[in-house]
């Protein structure tokens, strides 16, 4: 009778704590501030098959910050901006590109052209470029 | 002693000789060929079956799990292809890589360059298992970049067993996508053929002795990298097969077929 009672209680604590967690897990995120300015690229990477080879991908520039203003984004594959924005805290970028070696995008203040935040898009690959390479075997 | 036959002891011989003489600056210097590589893939293979008593357990077809790895140093290699990654005709294969050059690379190897092939023999029911022998031969690998050859020449199954074969292939980029195709000729002498197509009158089927001939392959694949670790592949190739198999009371057709879709994990 008495362990019964025991296992009740334990069937019930369990079922709290595992309801519970979730809920203490997300109000820990969402009483988190956000961490202004940030700049997210994606996909994460750019994946090409073989080392040296070129890596084409299709990205995605997500960026925000806090005060509102003229920003003008950048990548360290051209000179010119990518595109500005005024009267703007947050903006979205996408773009096709070939790529040879990791990106990298900034974001500037459009007046004082100083540097707000930036993000590397790293290049990736599976096989090591390598004379006689295994790899290649798979064609015989 | 024909002329070919001279012609390719005389290159294994010369081949050794030269293996003889080069260890000493091999070792002398970093092998570049020297390191470790390994995938491991599942996927979904057909293959048309042109064996006519073919054993059934002996699938070819259906989810295939598939390892292709390789393991170099000094020189001394060791190759181990099964499964779905299965494009070539060797299992296992070991040896030496004696010399390195800006585009060819020189192997001894031992190898198989045979499948082993199993018959279920009407009327006697016997089970005829065609074993493929390992045999030392010379393996010459070209790199050009995107072009790739490859040349064997070697003993094979059979009493006085010759192979011989080259490969051409090509690569192609579109977009993340690497395409290829390949060309293939395989020689194969009356030994061999007859040591995986003959038939003897007490096996059931007629008296069967099949000549040396030329074997045409073709094949179109592509890969494409899901992520720095997996990669998916598919190719698709078809096999002219000499007289001398066709012919064989064993087989039906001149042609194989086939295809496999894979994804593997690259260690």
């Amino acid at each position: 009778m008495f362990s019964s009672f025991i296992n009740k209680i334990f069937i019930l604590l369990t079922i709290i704590t595992l309801f519970a967690l979730p809920n203490v897990a997300l109000s820990t995120q969402a009483e988190q501030p956000a961490n202004l300015p940030e700049l997210k690229i994606i996909p994460t990477k750019c994946v090409s098959l073989q080392q040296e080879q070129v890596c084409y991908v299709n990205v995605t520039v997500v960026w925000q910050v806090i005060d509102i203003g003229g920003y003008c984004l950048f990548s360290s594959l051209q000179r010119n901006s990518l595109q500005c924005w005024s009267s703007a805290k947050q903006g979205t970028f996408s773009e096709e590109v070939e790529m040879t070696d990791d990106l990298v995008y900034t974001l500037t203040d459009k007046k004082s052209e100083l540097e707000i935040v930036s993000n590397r898009l790293p290049l990736a690959w599976v096989y090591k470029k390598e004379k006689f390479s295994h790899s290649s075997w798979r064609l015989f | 002693m024909n002329t070919f036959k001279l012609l390719f002891i005389t290159t294994l011989h010369v081949i050794s000789f030269i293996m003889l003489i080069t260890p000493t600056h091999a070792s002398a210097e970093e092998n570049i060929r020297d390191g470790a590589y390994l995938d491991i893939g599942v996927g979904q293979t057909y293959k048309s079956d042109p064996f006519k008593y073919h054993n059934p357990n002996d699938r070819d077809n259906g989810l295939v799990l598939g390892v292709n790895g390789r393991y170099q140093k000094k020189g001394f290699f060791v190759e181990l292809r099964l499964g779905a990654s299965e494009q070539g005709k060797s299992r296992l294969a070991y040896g030496y890589n004696f010399l390195n050059t800006e585009h060819w690379s020189y192997d001894f190897q031992i190898a198989t360059n045979h499948k082993d092939l199993e018959h279920k023999l009407p009327h006697s029911n016997v089970n005829s298992r065609r074993v493929s022998n390992v045999s030392s031969g010379l393996r010459i690998l070209g790199d050009y970049g995107n072009t790739h050859l490859r040349f064997i020449a070697a003993k094979a199954s059979g009493a006085g067993g010759l192979y011989a074969a080259g490969w051409l292939s090509q690569n192609y980029q579109y977009n993340n996508w690497n395409f290829y195709s390949t060309a293939g000729i395989e020689y194969r002498n009356e030994d061999v053929v007859n040591h995986f197509y003959a038939i003897n009158e007490v096996e059931g089927l007629p008296y069967y002795r099949g000549k040396a001939g030329l074997e045409y392959t073709g094949q179109v694949g592509a890969s494409y990298p899901i992520n720095e670790d997996w990669v998916f592949e598919g190719f698709v190739r078809a096999t002219l097969l000499p007289s001398g198999v066709s012919e064989s009371p064993l087989v039906d057709g001149n042609k194989v077929v086939e295809a496999a879709m894979v994804v593997k994990y690259v260690f």
